[in-house]
């Protein structure tokens, strides 16, 4: 997992050289979002090779990576590129994501080929990821 | 004409519906405290406005400044703005938000501030509150509750500390001033609300 700030995570999204990115916001203790990684990783794994990435940013407070995302991340397995924000001010990037998100998570953001075409400041499923990616 | 005047007043309480914005009056509302008594934001007497907060009892963030939203109640209820908590979560979505886990709760963190129940949800939805914490700073205008701030606590959920940037506080200086506060909006990253079905 990298441990980033916002502004480097812009440029890993604009060095993205598939076709769809999709962007989960999430965090161990939210409990939606924990709830919802299974269907990401199982689009990941579906379209892997198809231009296709599910990218997963975590939210941990950076005291909580070594002893609560770590593990969870070991736990579950998971194979869909993982981020860790370090900003301590999401107010700074907040907006960048998308200017109607009030900051809640688990949120979602997918990309076709840098723009954002999708924003869901909500739960998601398979079948609704599925139907965005068109493939 | 039944169905049509059914209608009528369904699109006219939809079109009411939508949330406050920086400026706003809004509305009375009553809740119930953990004590079983209904509050609402005039509970003070005197009061030159209320720190209106959403906030729960699972959430690490809302935990994380439980400490800091006492600290601006004991700096800024003396001045005339004390803090009203509201619990907006459903307690089917999320059992460790109900009623008698707020009064654990506010008991364990002896919290000097009522700690009321949105359990219908509206009173969430007509502020637009998206997370847990979010803080609406209301300014009291003759009898009008004056929306004037929305947002955030400080810059650091993490660590109060280091938190360097102390919005909430900053915002109501400025409303003691009779200025208005700048931001009057910050966003901050917190746990989605419990919506019911």
């Amino acid at each position: 997992m990298k441990s980033l700030s916002y502004a480097q995570f812009e440029k890993e999204m604009a060095a993205f050289e598939g076709e769809y990115l999709i962007v989960n916001y999430w965090a161990t203790w939210c409990r939606p979002c924990v709830e919802e990684m299974p269907d990401f990783e199982k689009i990941n794994a579906e379209f892997s090779g198809q231009g296709v990435s599910v990218w997963f940013v975590n939210l941990d407070f950076n005291s909580a990576v070594e002893k609560s995302v770590m593990p969870f991340i070991r736990k579950n397995n998971l194979q869909s590129k993982l981020f860790h924000l370090t900003d301590t001010d999401p107010n700074t990037w907040i907006d960048k994501v998308n200017k109607e998100w009030g900051g809640n998570i688990p949120a979602t953001a997918i990309y076709l080929k840098g723009n954002q075409i999708h924003f869901w400041a909500r739960s998601t499923n398979y079948d609704e990821l599925r139907a965005a990616i068109r493939k | 004409m039944k169905k049509v005047l059914l209608l009528f007043s369904c699109l006219l309480s939809l079109s009411a519906f939508s949330q406050y914005t920086i400026g706003s009056k809004v509305a009375a509302f009553s809740l119930k405290n953990i004590d079983g008594k209904m509050v609402g934001m005039n509970y003070q007497e005197n009061a030159k406005g209320v720190i209106v907060i959403f906030t729960c009892n699972h959430c690490p963030f809302s935990i994380a400044y439980e400490d800091r939203i006492i600290a601006l109640h004991e700096k800024y209820a003396p001045l005339g703005y004390p803090v009203l908590a509201i619990n907006p979560n459903n307690v089917l979505k999320s059992p460790d938000d109900s009623y008698e886990k707020m009064i654990e709760r506010a008991a364990e963190k002896k919290f000097p501030f009522p700690y009321v129940y949105d359990e219908t949800q509206e009173v969430a939805k007509a502020f637009g509150a998206k997370r847990t914490p979010h803080v609406f700073i209301l300014k009291k205008q003759k009898t009008d509750f004056v929306l004037k701030y929305i947002g955030a606590i400080d810059n650091n959920s993490e660590s109060a500390e280091k938190a360097n940037a102390k919005y909430a506080e900053d915002a109501l200086n400025a409303l003691l001033k009779n200025k208005d506060p700048e931001p009057s909006e910050v966003k901050a990253i917190g746990c989605t609300i419990k919506w019911k079905d």
